[in-house]
Parts: structure tokens; sequence; C-alpha cells
């Protein structure tokens, strides 16, 4: 294997490690760590088999397995800062809301 | 009971200007025994690090203050609320940095009281009173105009502008939900959507500062879009 290949095995052994851990100490959910953890699992076998990707490529009609992993990642990251988008605008509203109450009752209503 | 609602956010300078301005028409529609009960000034203290709200008060206005800065829009509907609580007959909107001439606040209560309509929307080029900035006037505000009508089904001539009044009636059909400056967009949608007559006016705007320009309108945009869904 070559150096590329292990470094980055390394990073997503840490990154899958870091996960379990942040579970441990309850700042994310059991679900959660377990979602990331199998994206690492995943993406490390990604590397370990070189013709992983290839194979899904050609099972799906698209020419190389680099293509199919950017175009599954770009579009799981557009659809993730969508979602985050939305979220952050629902706690926006909700903060204005407490404002909002807080301003009024201090007023007497 | 009329209500100005004057949302303000670090206006130090102003704000004691504009109140005291503000009383001052108060008073002479008093006089003029236009049929109109008193007005009440409210400022709503947008989350402001200086003086804003002191002096307001000092002024003679009622003060809301949000804690934390949440936007005009916000500010404005906390005020709406507390005048509709307090039941407004009709409430104007006022901004707190001086650009608007609150001697327009009578012709503008004219319109409601007749019956005219229900909302009254001021506009800057319906007479010559206000001296726009060349870009403002020729490139971003004809631009906005454009997005502007098509996004409310409304024509208007002015695609941004503070300077609302308000009958009781058209504050009960206005939520407003846009905490920046997408609320101008907002309120008009929703007026229109509520089939209430409105109608616009000319107002006289004088600019120190700059007020929204390229990158402000297309962060406006982003919300209203982002607001579809």
């Amino acid at each position: 294997m070559i150096i590329f290949q292990v470094a980055l095995i390394i990073f997503f052994a840490l990154a899958a490690a870091g996960a379990f851990l942040r579970h441990k100490r309850n700042e994310i959910t059991a679900s959660r760590a377990a979602g990331w953890i199998f994206f690492w699992i995943l993406a490390a076998v990604a590397i370990i088999l070189p013709g992983a990707p290839d194979y899904l490529a050609h099972a799906v009609g698209i020419g190389r397995g680099a293509d199919l992993v950017s175009y599954v990642s770009l579009t799981v990251l557009f659809y993730l800062v969508f979602s985050l988008y939305v979220r952050l605008n629902k706690i926006e509203k909700q903060i204005t809301k407490v404002v909002r109450d807080e301003a009024l009752r201090e007023k007497g209503e | 009971m009329i209500f100005v609602v004057v949302p303000a956010y670090n206006e130090e300078k102003s704000i004691g200007r504009v109140i005291r301005g503000l009383f001052g028409v108060a008073r002479g529609l008093t006089q003029m025994g236009d049929g109109l009960t008193r007005m009440s000034i409210v400022v709503v203290d947008d989350g402001s690090d200086d003086a804003t709200a002191r002096l307001a008060k000092e002024a003679g206005a009622q003060v809301l203050s949000h804690q934390v800065n949440r936007g005009q829009g916000a500010a404005l509907q906390t005020g709406d609320e507390y005048a509709l609580k307090r039941g407004a007959e009709a409430v104007v909107h006022f901004d707190a940095d001086g650009q608007f001439n609150p001697t327009d606040i009578a012709a503008a209560l004219k319109i409601i009281e007749s019956g005219q309509a229900d909302a009254v929307f001021g506009s800057r080029f319906l007479d010559n009173r206000s001296k726009i900035p060349f870009i403002k006037k020729y490139f971003i505000l004809p631009v906005s105009r454009a997005v502007n009508n098509f996004l409310t089904g409304a024509k208007l001539t002015d695609a941004h502008n503070g300077f609302r009044a308000l009958s009781r009636k058209a504050l009960l059909k206005i939520n407003i939900t846009q905490d920046g400056m997408a609320h101008n967009t907002e309120i008009v949608r929703q007026i229109k959507k509520s089939g209430l007559k409105f109608t616009e006016m000319p107002v006289e705007v004088t600019y120190a500062e700059y007020g929204q320009g390229i990158g402000e309108g297309l962060k406006i945009l982003r919300d209203i879009i982002f607001n579809k869904f």
C-alpha cells in the first residue's frame, strides 16, 4: 500500500475513534456516532480495496470510481449544508421568539 | 390610539431628535382636532449597545428592549404586537435614523381614517423631495423594484421603504417572520394576499447614509427564497 493510503486509513481510524469518544462523553447520540463510524469504515474500505469504487461505478454506469466518489460526496455535502441552513433558520426564529416574549413581558404584558 | 413604532439599533445619534420630531407632529394633530385620538411613540431597541434606549426613554417614548439584536423585521413585529395588545387603531412604521420626515405621518393617517386604504406605503418616487444617490436611483432601485414586484404581485413604485401606515385590520393580517430586511417584501406580500386596499404616498427621505447596497439586496433575496422551503 502506498503512503497516501496508509495516511488516510490512520486518519479515518482516528475520526471513527473520535466519534466513539464523543458519544462516550455524551456529546452526540448513539445513532449519530454509529452513522459516522459506518461512514469512516466505508471510506477505509474504498481505500483498501482500490477496485471497490470502480466496481460500484461500473455497476451504476459511471466510468471511474473516483468520479462516483465525487458525485456522491458532492450530493451528500450539498444536502447536508442545505439542511444545516434550514436548521439554523429555525433556531434564529426561536431566538427571536424568546427575545420578543422577554421584551413584551418586561413591559408588563 | 395611534402607535408610531420606531425600530432602532444603535441610533443614539439621531433617536432623540427623531422622537422630538414625532412628538411635535403628535401635538399638531391633536390641536387640529383631526378626529385622531392620541399618538403614542414606541421605540423598539433592537439590542443596541449604545445609549439608544436611555435617550429614547428620556425623550419620552415607550421603550421595548430586545436583549440581543434580531433585525428590523423582528423589531417591527415586537412593536406591532405591543400596539395591538394595547388596542391600537392604527400603526405607523417610522425609521430611527432621521431619514424620514414626520410631517408625512399626517397625510398617511388621513388616508387610513378616510377609509381610502387599510395600508399606506411610502414611496420616494412619487414626488421630487427625496434626493436619491445616483447609482441607487438608476441601477440598484430599478432592479430591486422589479424583483419585489415579481415576488409580491403588487406594483409599487418603491422597492423598499420603511415608512408604512397600517389600520388595525391590516395589522391583524400581518405576521412578520422575516427578522432581517426582507420584511419589506413580506409585509407587502401579506397585504396583497389579504385583499385589503393599499396605496402609496410620497414621502421625503433625506440621505445622510447610503442605506441598503447590492450586497444587502442579495442577502434579502436569499432570505426570501429560502423562506419558501
